[in-house]
């Protein structure tokens, strides 16, 4: 076997090894603050050894979702609920309304959101947006009686600054 | 000691169909496009300037300094839209020239970059899905994916040693164990995934609530007996996929796990796109010869038809 072919080897070694390393939540075991984990996670970016696999893991959490309401200059209101066209599109915006959960990424991802339904309503003048929180009952209790319940998380509300150009 | 030396060896060096690493390619390529088709509707709000996230905070909240679109559209000095035209189109040409093996690493490596800047802007949208098609695209970069089932094999020999085809296969199938082995144990880490919760919970809540199942909490027996079959599947996937006497099961198995995230979760794209993984993983050597067999049957029945189709029109000419 050629010396080139031994390097394969040996590169398929160290990337199954950087594979293994990152599900096991490598970059969560110390201080990955430094340039050896840094250099590791950018090669990782590009060859997609640096994911963890916590797919349903290790429980699922309660489900996320975001209300739109919207109202225009005559104070008329209504509720937006947000869909797309393709059928996978309610999946990605799921994780969307995921990382709204994250308290410092709540003001910058509610705004996009905001001027999202804002550019789609070019009448509304003021939107609110409310993030509620599905609660599942167990099975135990859903036996007892108890049924899917809508806790509110937090809204934000915000104001058109300038008139729509549409 | 020695024994555990040879098996070593013969894993990573005894001959396996190249037929795999073809399989894979036209898999994974067929994949991406057929995703690319399904988002085609929405993909301005997913990765537009204007999208459901502005590219200056898609790109504030991305960590690893992989390209995006704004950075192609500002290093090229092309507008957004443009960009995103250009990009997608290049994506769309690259993943067709892969599907049919022209120009294959090449056609690959533009791939995996057109959907690395792409999902590096709808990195907030993007879900275990992407992660994946990501990994299987840097595969078919920089393994000889194009020896098979492709033009590119049609023009020239291969001159690729079968032990480089071997290395190539065991290393897509050892990203899968890992995997499977990672998720797995971090599932069992849960109290739902052992009191049936996880699956009660998953198909109770709107987002993957596609079929009514109250009947459940009368027969706690079944979501425990998914948990556990899940738990089953996923941490023992490294050793019995091997294993002779269970791989078959075990490939079937995942298989239905995967189909039923597909049709019960309506995560049809990630249950679809793990399942042809599989399948190109596994599927060859494990069910490649009842498949022949099959075809074969197959054949054989319609040249049956064909011949009693013929009997039954001459006999009709001549009463």
């Amino acid at each position: 076997m050629p010396l080139k072919h031994k390097l394969y080897y040996a590169l398929a070694a160290f990337h199954l090894l950087m594979v293994a390393l990152y599900a096991t939540h490598f970059a969560a075991w110390g201080n990955a603050d430094n340039k050896v984990f840094d250099t590791m996670g950018k090669v990782g970016k590009f060859t997609g050894s640096n994911n963890i696999f916590s797919f349903f893991a290790p429980g699922i959490s309660d489900q996320p979702y975001v209300v739109y309401a919207i109202k225009d200059s005559t104070g008329k209101e209504q509720l937006i609920d947000l869909t797309g066209k393709s059928l996978d599109f309610t999946n990605r915006l799921n994780n969307i309304y995921g990382y709204l959960t994250l308290p410092e990424a709540r003001s910058v991802l509610s705004a996009s959101m905001a001027q999202t339904i804002l550019n789609l309503h070019p009448s509304a003048s003021e939107i609110r947006v409310a993030m509620v929180v599905q609660k599942i009952p167990t099975i135990d209790e859903y036996n007892q009686g108890n049924r899917v319940q809508w806790q509110f998380w937090f809204q934000k509300d915000f104001r058109k600054m300038y008139p729509s150009k549409n | 000691m020695k024994k555990i030396f040879t098996h070593i060896a013969s894993f990573f060096y005894a001959p396996v169909p190249k037929e795999m690493l073809g399989i894979f390619r036209v898999l994974v390529s067929g994949f991406a496009l057929l995703q690319l088709l399904v988002l085609l509707p929405d993909w301005g709000w997913l990765y537009g300037p204007k999208g459901l996230i502005p590219w200056e905070i898609s790109d504030a909240l991305s960590t690893n300094g992989a390209p995006s679109l704004r950075t192609v559209s500002s290093v090229f000095g092309l507008s957004q839209n443009i960009t995103v035209y250009i990009i997608t189109t290049i994506y769309f040409l690259s993943l067709g020239g892969l599907f049919i093996g022209y120009k294959t690493r090449y056609m690959a490596a533009v791939a995996w970059l057109m959907h690395l800047i792409i999902n590096t802007t709808g990195n907030l949208t993007a879900y275990g899905v992407e992660t994946f098609t990501h990994i299987a695209l840097f595969y078919c970069m920089v393994l000889p994916v194009g020896v098979s089932l492709s033009l590119d094999a049609r023009k020239k020999i291969c001159r690729v040693p079968g032990y480089l085809i071997t290395l190539s296969v065991r290393v897509i199938q050892l990203h899968l164990c890992i995997m499977y082995l990672a998720c797995g144990i971090e599932k069992a880490m849960g109290e739902q995934w052992w009191n049936g919760e996880a699956i009660w919970i998953a198909m109770q809540q709107d987002q993957f609530h596609h079929f009514n199942i109250n009947w459940m909490a009368h027969f706690t027996l079944i979501p425990k007996l998914l948990c556990w079959g899940t738990l089953l599947l996923e941490t023992f996937y490294p050793v019995a996929i091997f294993f002779s006497k269970t791989k078959r099961l075990w490939l079937a198995g995942i298989i239905s796990m995967h189909l039923f995230i597909a049709v019960f979760l309506g995560l049809h794209l990630f249950g679809l796109l793990m399942m042809l993984l599989n399948i190109s993983a596994f599927g060859l050597p494990y069910y490649g010869a009842s498949i022949k067999t099959i075809l074969k049957r197959c054949k054989l029945s319609i040249q049956y038809i064909k011949a009693f189709t013929v009997i039954k029109r001459k006999s009709a000419l001549y009463p």
